[in-house]
């Protein structure tokens, strides 16, 4: 075996960045050791892959960790917490929390992102965008995680999908609690047998339920 | 409108009921189906949208064409990408086909969120 190491020099590059956004890359070549124009490519690399957002300050540049990236190979986390992200690896190896760009969460710290829809911000949902009033959402996958949280926050008539009719009819009552939407069907459905694929499709598709034009 | 976001990740390797590899059947057989089976009706309340919930993971995609359901090598990672890979490229061939219809098509990146996502294999995976 050719001589290997756990941490790749992407990722030790991270690891300087995470210690000192305005890092160069004089530094970041001396301790990574390779030279400055391989410690230029990775970062390349990085910032391509969206990890890294370079800023110019001054003549230096500061470099942002976008730490809710998923890793290139996707990672599952133990405890139902599903794929790591690099922040999490990050947190592990510098023993403190990397701060995120404005649109990132720290999994960790906050717990589910998706949070109900608030009144106020399904109003503002609503006239921003064009009117769901007369529209039929299906979701997949609707009982839990994102598609739930999808289901909830667009406030139009929804049906959701699940393999298990008690979760479903769970998840259901939860998004009519939370939205005062009662216009919640829900189907259900393993998705991963095509013959409930179809026996959905055709409860959907039945004039006396489900989609309207 | 119909999101299609019920999908799944599996460490080890199960057999769904069709005989398919599950996460190839759930994550992109499923959609691919039941999108298709609900398009005309999509196209007749247009403007409607198709959105497909795909992941960041698409991009180390392979699709192995000899072997789609890993039957002789696999691996949830390659399974996932491979299935999510196949979402995206669902979605591009899906929104040139409608086409001037209203219906338009999407694949979103979630990006990484906190749900129970992947956990069914996990307990024994971390355990053991």
């Amino acid at each position: 075996v050719a001589e290997w190491s756990l941490l790749t020099n992407h990722a030790r590059v991270l690891l300087c960045i995470a210690h000192d956004p305005g890092v160069r890359l004089r530094d970041i070549a001396a301790r990574v050791g390779v030279t400055e124009r391989t410690a230029y490519g990775i970062i390349t690399d990085l910032t391509e892959a969206g990890y890294v957002v370079k800023q110019k300050d001054g003549r230096r540049n500061r470099y942002q960790i976008q730490a809710h990236l998923p890793l290139r190979r996707p990672l599952p986390m133990p405890d139902s917490r599903g794929l790591a992200a690099v922040g999490e690896v990050l947190a592990l190896l510098t023993g403190v929390s990397v701060s995120v760009g404005a649109a990132g969460l720290s999994a960790r710290d906050e717990g589910p992102v998706a949070r109900w829809p608030t009144a106020a911000s399904q109003e503002q949902a609503m006239t921003d965008a064009p009117s769901m009033a007369d529209k039929y959402v299906l979701v997949t996958g609707g009982t839990g995680g994102i598609g739930k949280a999808t289901a909830a926050a667009l406030g139009a008539r929804v049906g959701i999908t699940g393999r298990d009719q008690g979760r479903a009819a769970a998840a259901a009552a939860d998004i009519r609690a939370a939205t005062a939407n009662h216009a919640v069907d829900i189907f259900a459905a393993g998705m991963s047998a095509q013959a409930e694929v179809r026996r959905l499709a055709a409860q959907v598709l039945a004039p006396t339920r489900g989609w309207r034009c | 409108v119909l999101v299609n976001d019920a999908g799944g990740f599996w460490v080890r390797r199960h057999v769904a009921a069709d005989g398919l590899e599950h996460t190839f059947a759930l994550n992109h057989l499923a959609p691919f189906l039941l999108t298709n089976l609900l398009l005309d009706r999509l196209t007749a309340s247009a403007p409607a949208r198709i959105v497909t919930v795909s992941s960041g993971a698409h991009a180390q995609g392979r699709l192995d064409f000899n072997d789609l359901q890993g039957e002789r090598n696999y691996s949830g990672q390659q399974a996932y990408s491979q299935s999510k890979l196949a979402n995206v490229l669902f979605t591009y061939q899906l929104t040139r086909r409608p086409e001037g219809t209203g219906v338009t098509a999407t694949a979103a990146r979630p990006g990484v969120v906190a749900t129970s996502f992947g956990a069914e294999d996990m307990r024994r995976t971390w355990a053991s």
